[in-house]
């Protein structure tokens, strides 16, 4: 299903001879093949929906949508580059709520500008995360998990991602929104964070939706969604802010942006791309498969989502007071 | 019974896989590709594998890790043809076999030491296969019995093994080991984000990337030094016909028992961290010549010292893959990079592997079966070609292999910096080379240390801060009785045969 090497190979030679003379192919968008970077290494959920999405943009397109995986220094090495890319429609950047809206709150240094260097393409996929327990530990609802870290303070362990992921800054959030004391374990990856807290080292995670299945299997409990709405994939969890717990809204999303400056009507034209691709309805399948569900590709949608997350993510980065340096 | 149902399930789950048209084409590539690369002297495994990885990005992952471990194991056979007929192991596993099976060549008895090779190599891995079938879902059922401390035990007792084992000089290896522990830390502290030794370089913060490290060690030095002095290779034999394998019914009563205990020995190095395949054939010929009747036969051409190392040989590069999949504990180098490349695909080996993938993990692992019946079929009436490989010059061969190098690490990332790294590690490597430094300490340190750290601040943080986590768990406390004992034994080993040198005045060379 991927590009083999020598289609990749003869679209990057066809996209360096094309460039000499492209100066005036505004009209004629797209000329030559368009890049979409990913700022993660390849076999994750953004990556291999990408892959998907661009041979559906390439067919609407009529010219290669290549994907080129770029990850390093969660995302911001990827992010920095197409920040400086030229703004000409052919090089478009994934980015999701960590990458673009967190990240800049985060680090005490971002090789880009979200406002400044990016314009919204579109949103593609809208993801969820679960709060999980081990179900020994018969907690039920998060007001549970807050009450058993006040009854023994120091015993209660959440796993996350890694430093700055959303697993983490969930659990600090939660700790500090409770004044309550936890200890934040990471792990290099969701994978084995999920194995220690079904061995029951681990006292909870804000996990991915496709834990879910681990729900159904019974080997782990699911206490919350960490969102405002009940999702189709589990219409019988509660969500956090049915909890009392609105704070810990951790809905994210998954969407391209271009450099700022790009011409409005070719952001127009790799917009009708996008929209046709998520009207595939494998796509969709697959999406959904995920534990995720199809965004509306409008970039005035994703204008605001990224308005409201980066305040949102302002805050809570303050509340926890974490710094990557 | 139960279990018998759930294995012959399970195979015939992986039959499908493997069987699949493309998987077969898959498999098969990977085994030609494993076995050309290893009859050219200098490539090893591991340069074999990191030289052909790229070609596998494309691929379902399924078919991709097929047609790697096809070219890992393929390799051994490919060796084993250059060690008979040159007296140089293609691959340095096949060192071993040079011993006994360059002066059958010479005896003109190359072809029955060829098929003797090749035989015996099948059955110890269809040995090592059905370990790997039987033990792989245990250890992935009680894996959540391991937890940090004794992940942490686990990785000290494979850095212990891999400087006390190893062939070469144990100073040395634990040297390289620490160099390669120091690499291993550059990049993003796990715990907290932090950068550490990166020198504000944006490449860097991810760390060092495992594949350009390893390209560059073992790839780069071996055509800088082909550069300074490619001998041109003496052939014993320049044709070997299908007659001439033709062992003789004492040969094969010979090889008999020898297999089998070469099997169990192989198999067990193979699941041990810091071992594998070297350890096991040396080990393996070492048995057999301790228990044979007439000791002085080996080194003369004796079928026992060729049918017990590869044996042996193959054997353990099958269970080498039980701790990999099951735990995600790479035993060897070769399985840090087989590690490296399912992350690569997007799929982290360890307890989760086998219900989360089981297409993926029992389709591998019949493939091994698959692979090894295709190397054994091909590899007779192919042998011809095999020997006319050996004679294409350097001079052609080697620029190819820069150059493939090179796409290589650039298409890991799409990154420019991980070919400079690359070529940093070239460098290095060709100086190691030339100080007879090995590198596969270095590999196992750079891959293995950081696990350790992750590992013993993760135990650490469990424990609040108390070390007592470490012996109080049993599982964790038992293996770092028995790291200590390593330690010990070498090291009184090490006194006594200095003692003993001093004595005969003279090196004891032979195993």
């Amino acid at each position: 299903m991927r590009f083999n090497l020598t289609t990749r190979m003869a679209a990057i030679l066809f996209a360096s001879c094309a460039m000499a003379g492209a100066a005036s192919a505004q009209d004629d968008f797209p000329s030559r093949a368009v890049t979409i970077v990913v700022p993660y290494a390849t076999g994750g959920m953004s990556s291999t929906l990408t892959q998907l999405i661009a041979e559906k943009m390439q067919e609407n397109l009529g010219q290669p949508v290549i994907v080129s995986n770029q990850p390093g220094a969660n995302g911001n090495l990827a992010s920095g580059a197409v920040a400086r890319a030229a703004p000409d429609g052919y090089t478009i950047l994934l980015g999701t709520p960590s990458t673009l809206t967190l990240n800049p709150h985060l680090y005490a240094e971002t090789p880009f500008d979200l406002f400044e260097d990016f314009d919204p393409l579109g949103l593609y996929a809208i993801t969820y995360s679960v709060v999980l327990t081990h179900p020994d530990t018969g907690y039920e609802t998060i007001d549970d998990i807050v009450a058993a870290a006040q009854a023994a303070p120091g015993t209660i362990n959440f796993g996350s991602s890694g430093p700055g992921s959303f697993g983490h800054l969930a659990g600090e959030l939660l700790a500090a929104l409770g004044d309550v004391e936890m200890t934040h374990i990471p792990y290099p990856g969701g994978g084995p964070a999920l194995t220690d807290l079904m061995a029951g080292r681990l006292s909870f995670i804000f996990g991915d939706t496709i834990a879910l299945e681990q729900v159904e299997a019974g080997n782990l409990d699911a206490v919350a969604l960490a969102g405002i709405e009940r999702i189709a994939q589990a219409p019988d969890l509660e969500t956090v802010a049915e909890q009392g717990w609105e704070r810990l809204d951790f809905t994210g999303w998954q969407g391209y942006v271009v450099p700022r400056g790009t011409p409005e009507e070719i952001v127009v034209r790799l917009n009708e791309a996008l929209a046709y691709a998520l009207e595939d309805e494998t796509l969709g399948q697959r999406i959904n498969e995920l534990g995720a569900d199809v965004a509306d590709p409008s970039p005035e949608v994703f204008a605001e989502v990224l308005r409201s997350n980066y305040d949102k993510w302002d805050q809570v980065v303050q509340d926890v007071d974490v710094v990557i340096e | 019974m139960d279990i018998l149902t759930e294995l012959s399930a399970n195979a015939s789950m992986g039959l499908a896989v493997a069987l699949q048209p493309a998987n077969i084409l898959y498999c098969f590539i990977g085994v030609f590709l494993g076995t050309l690369l290893g009859v050219i002297p200098g490539i090893g495994t591991l340069a074999a594998m990191t030289l052909l990885f790229p070609f596998t990005f494309q691929l379902e992952p399924t078919s991709g890790l097929i047609m790697l471990a096809g070219i890992y194991y393929g390799t051994n056979y490919g060796g084993t043809i250059a060690a008979i007929l040159l007296n140089v192991p293609g691959t340095p596993g096949a060192s071993v076999t040079c011993l006994d099976g360059y002066p059958m060549a010479k005896q003109g008895r190359a072809g029955v030491a060829l098929l003797m090779t090749a035989v015996p190599s099948f059955v110890g891995a269809s040995f090592g296969i059905i370990l790997l079938m039987v033990f792989a879902p245990v250890i992935s059922e009680n894996a959540l019995r391991f937890g940090p401390a004794e992940y942490f035990s686990l990785m000290v007792l494979g850095l212990v093994a891999a400087c006390t084992i190893s062939s070469g000089s144990a100073a040395k290896g634990l040297a390289m080991v620490v160099l390669g522990i120091a690499f291993g830390l550059v990049g993003s502290d796990i715990y907290t984000g932090t950068q550490r030794f990166t020198f504000g370089v944006p490449v860097l913060t991810d760390g060092i990337e495992l594949v350009a490290l390893a390209m560059g060690l073992f790839g780069l030095p071996e055509v800088i030094a082909s550069v300074r002095g490619a001998k041109d290779v003496k052939l014993t034999q320049k044709r070997v016909t299908l007659k001439s394998m033709i062992p003789t019914r004492d040969d094969i009563r010979r090889s008999l028992a020898p297999m089998l205990r070469a099997s169990g020995i192989g198999s067990f190095f193979g699941t041990l961290p810091g071992t594998g395949g070297l350890i096991a054939s040396f080990m393996s010929y070492s048995v057999e010549k301790r228990v044979s009747k007439d000791p002085s036969r080996f080194g003369k051409g004796a079928i026992e010292g060729v049918v017990a190392p590869e044996t042996a040989n193959n054997a353990a590069d099958m269970t080498a893959f039980i701790p990999t999949l099951t735990l995600g504990i790479p035993g060897s180098t070769q399985m840090a990079i087989m590690l490296g490349i399912f992350i690569i695909h997007g799929i982290t080996p360890g307890p989760q592997i086998l219900t989360q993938h089981p297409e993926l993990v029992w389709g591998l692992i019949m493939s091994f079966w698959l692979g090894n019946i295709l190397l054994l079929v091909l590899n007779i009436p192919l042998i011809g070609l095999w020997v006319r490989m050996l004679s294409i010059p350097y001079s052609l061969l080697y620029p190819g292999i820069v150059v493939f190098i090179c796409a290589g690490v650039y298409s890991i990332s799409n990154s420019v910096a991980d070919v400079i790294v690359m070529v940093f590690f070239g460098a290095l490597g060709y100086l190691m080379r030339y100080l007879n430094f090995p590198a596969a300490p270095l590999i196992l340190g750079f891959v293995l240390g950081p696990m350790i750290e992750e590992h013993f601040r993760r135990a650490m943080l469990y424990s609040r801060g108390d070390p007592a986590t470490f012996i109080q768990s049993p599982i964790s406390g038992v293996i770092l009785a028995i790291s200590a004992v390593l330690v010990i034994w070498t090291i009184v080993n090490a006194f006594r045969s200095h003692r003993q040198r001093r004595a005969l005045n003279e090196g004891i060379n032979q195993v």
